[in-house]
């Protein structure tokens, strides 16, 4: 799983899922951040997150349209843990 | 159910329904008789397909079916377009490949979502009928996935070093 601690960015993306209960798209917390988050990064980010457990993808079956469904991305409770301990500590989550 | 952005010429449902077992292959059928009847069935994601139809030269409208309808047939072949244009989903076979050479978690976390977005909105702006803006979110959505997988280089390489 590699370094559990998540960085400011982690963070970012974290507190974005908190404020979404129903989730959100990648591309939405990219339009969310205010220009923090970039399209190339934002799913290296929530691969590392889902690989530690701190989100959760679940895709439609079907797209409406040709291609491929979008996932859509929900925190899970070690994720919102680790966002609740994160600023107790006063780490900063990037997010003004 | 089917997306259409053109509605200049007639078209119905096919009289068969769902295409079967032992019915044409509906790529081929397609092929075969590009202008009186496009027959479409459930083909996989690396098939799935958008049909674009322009008529002579001029770039037309482009119309996009969901890879599960079957029910397409141009009623009056006379008044069909004179050429179709049969188009892979961008990114398809790069798909293929990155699905071949990276492990599946590394390619479900982070390169299947990429193209997914690549899809989501380059089909939004073919059916806006944005085609040149469709081509450039293809073009850019290559590029993303480019850099999702040097980025991807070089976590491996600081998981290996440090």
């Amino acid at each position: 799983v590699g370094n559990p601690f998540a960085s400011a960015k982690e963070l970012l993306v974290l507190s974005l899922l908190r404020d979404e209960p129903q989730g959100m798209y990648g591309l939405e917390m990219v339009n969310a951040s205010d220009g923090r988050l970039a399209r190339g990064t934002v799913y290296v980010l929530l691969g590392r997150l889902e690989d530690k457990g701190y989100v959760h993808s679940r895709a439609a079956k079907k797209a409406d349209h040709p291609g491929l469904p979008r996932p859509r991305y929900t925190l899970t409770a070690p994720g919102r843990r680790i966002l609740e301990a994160a600023q107790m500590l006063g780490v900063s989550t990037a997010r003004a | 159910m089917w997306d259409d952005m053109d509605n200049s010429y007639p078209y119905e449902e096919g009289p068969h329904g769902t295409l079967g077992p032992g019915e044409p292959d509906p790529l081929m059928f397609g092929r075969q008789v590009p202008h009186a009847v496009i027959w479409y069935t459930e083909l996989n994601r690396m098939q799935s397909l958008a049909v674009q139809i322009s008529t002579g030269r001029r770039p037309g409208p482009v119309t996009v079916f969901r890879a599960s309808d079957v029910k397409i047939a141009v009623s009056d072949p006379s008044a069909a377009p004179e050429r179709s244009r049969i188009v892979r989903a961008p990114g398809s076979r790069l798909m293929g490949w990155l699905r071949f050479l990276l492990s599946p978690g590394w390619y479900r976390l982070r390169i299947a979502p990429t193209i997914a977005d690549m899809h989501e909105e380059y089909y939004q702006e073919l059916k806006t009928g944005h085609t040149c803006h469709a081509r450039w979110i293809a073009i850019r959505g290559h590029l993303l996935v480019v850099k999702v997988l040097a980025k991807g280089v070089v976590e491996a390489l600081k998981d290996l070093i440090f």
